[in-house]
């Protein structure tokens, strides 16, 4: 049982929308950027496309869920932390090993990653505007949980199909843990992100069994 | 043997208006006649904004007649009225103006209506600052009996997450401090203890909502220094009836119970139904006030505590506070006519 209802949780999501301005339309440009970047720039800009998934995995880690969420639930500490440790694998693994290779080549895989990431990206703020009181009501990507992190899958899922698992795991946990939230929350726009974890899940045990011996 | 009464009579309640709209009683015509003014009413009555009552329902604003029922706790003597108000969920809005506002109504018609127990922890979020928030803008700090709880596994931690909640209150001491769900209520008895010595409480107690814990807390009633348990009880969790209770009563303790409507379940599973006709022998015009007179008049029960974040169901529930309490007899053809549904 959570401690809080919906409408105390879109209500705080007013009220961060509110005080980061103009935040949310920065998180928006740079989502919209980074799915660009992914589906149509020649060279290969990964780097660029994993500081943006990066930046948003430490802000919503340290701004939503330290500094708004704690007042909500009282385990946002440990999101918190969770959140910004996903943010610095980012940096290690994709910027400063460059262990990761980002682009769209032809295939299910990676067309269902580009889906994903628009989903996440740009039609759930969408819906959740349209569903609440305006867009203070929207969970953008890089600043609200469940949107970065769908976000983030759908990118990863472009990594050459391989997406690195210790990058995939949190995402993934993240999308459970919305999942577990909906439910008793009655958020219906927020079923669709276990079902996208579970298909990442098998997405990454598939590349393991890929992988050259 | 009829019901207990109190002297001046019953007052004219409210047909049942939870969860899905009007249930029509039997035998309650003249009563839907008298009541003639809609929850709007009520609101306006009290200076709450129309839109902060449900528009969706008519609830008379008809005053209650009769002295609210309270309950001594055995110890002290001390009476509190038998329905308070807890805040899991309910409270927890955060920082939106509005949604505080909103449960500012609501804790005013529950003060205007008689009743003075609040029961609120740390682990509920934002709720002791709502509370907090809403005494503020009420004022009507002084009629509160204060009901919080510590909940840390850090016997070092309790002090100041004490010390935290009377800040968020606005108080200097609280009347019940309890030790939330047993979590290291061996670490925090003593600091309990020297903080009631120190004025800062002035009942200490424990809580749990597990029924899992019950036997844990029969150990601690038994053997530990405490006035007051808080624990689950309702029509369909009866469990705490064979020991809880009895035991409870025989050491005087103050018994607060949570859950009374099994966290809205009963309505859901029992709501649909017409309430029985003769409920009205216990002045019961809706199902919340039949879950609730079912519970505080055990006589070891000394208040129940639901939590709601609307006002036409904290008026609903305030009705339970007046008019006729069920004896044995009548418990138990309530418990039989639940367990026919």
């Amino acid at each position: 049982m959570l401690p809080y209802t919906a409408e105390a949780l879109f209500a705080l999501f007013d009220e961060y929308n509110r005080a980061i301005r103009p935040v949310p339309a920065i998180a928006l440009f740079f989502s919209a950027a980074a799915l660009t970047l992914a589906v149509r720039a020649r060279m290969d800009r990964s780097r660029i496309i994993l500081a943006i998934l990066a930046a948003g995995w430490l802000w919503t880690g340290a701004v939503y869920h330290l500094a708004f969420f704690t007042g909500l639930n009282f385990a946002a500490p440990v999101y918190g932390a969770v959140f910004i440790l996903q943010g610095l694998l980012l940096v290690w693994t994709g910027i400063i090993r460059r262990r990761i290779s980002i682009r769209v080549d032809p295939g299910i895989t990676v067309w269902t990653g580009v889906g994903i990431a628009v989903i996440y990206a740009a039609i759930l703020p969408i819906f959740d505007w349209q569903t609440g009181a305006g867009w203070t009501d929207a969970r953008f990507a890089l600043i609200a949980p469940g949107a970065t992190a769908g976000t983030t899958i759908g990118l990863l899922m472009l990594s050459d199909g391989r997406p690195p698992l210790h990058l995939v795991a949190i995402p993934i946990l993240w999308t459970f843990v919305t999942g577990l939230h909906a439910w008793p929350l009655d958020i219906p726009q927020d079923y669709l992100l276990p079902v996208i974890g579970i298909a990442a899940v098998f997405q990454a045990l598939k590349s393991i069994r890929r992988r050259p011996t | 043997m009829p019901p207990n009464r109190p002297p001046n009579g019953p007052p004219d309640l409210p047909p049942d208006l939870r969860p899905d709209g009007p249930v029509d009683l039997p035998g309650t015509s003249r009563r839907a006649f008298v009541a003639a003014a809609s929850a709007a009413s009520v609101a306006a009555a009290l200076g709450i904004p129309a839109s902060h009552a449900s528009t969706s329902l008519s609830a008379p604003d008809l005053p209650a007649t009769g002295a609210a029922i309270r309950r001594a706790i055995p110890n002290s003597g001390e009476e509190v009225p038998v329905i308070g108000m807890g805040s899991w969920i309910t409270f927890n809005v955060g920082d939106s103006s509005r949604l505080r506002d909103a449960r500012a109504d609501v804790l005013k018609v529950f003060l205007e209506r008689g009743s003075r127990v609040i029961d609120s922890s740390p682990m509920y979020g934002s709720s002791e600052d709502v509370i907090g928030y809403c005494l503020d803008k009420i004022g009507r700090r002084n009629e509160l009996f204060g009901a919080t709880k510590v909940w840390t596994p850090l016997d070092g931690h309790g002090v100041s997450q004490m010390a935290e909640s009377r800040k968020l209150w606005g108080v200097e001491a609280f009347d019940l401090m309890q030790i939330h769900n047993l979590v290291n209520w061996e670490g925090h008895l003593d600091t309990l203890a020297a903080d009631k010595a120190a004025g800062r409480m002035r009942y200490i107690g424990i809580t749990t909502s597990h029924g899992s814990r019950h036997g844990e807390m029969e150990r601690v009633i038994a053997d530990q220094r405490i006035e007051a348990v808080q624990f689950t009880y309702n029509m369909i969790d009866r469990a705490a009836e064979r020991r809880l209770l009895p035991m409870a009563a025989e050491r005087g303790h103050a018994v607060v119970i949570n859950r009374p409507f099994r966290r809205g379940e009963l309505f859901r599973r029992f709501a649909k139904h017409p309430l029985p006709a003769w409920s009205a022998e216990i002045d019961c015009t809706g199902w919340a006030q039949f879950f609730l007179k079912f519970v505080v008049s055990h006589p070891a029960v000394t208040c129940a505590i639901p939590a709601t974040s609307r006002v036409d169901h904290m008026v609903e529930n305030m009705g339970a506070l007046y008019g006729g309490l069920p004896d044995a007899a009548l418990r138990a053809r309530m418990s039989k006519y639940v367990e026919s549904l």
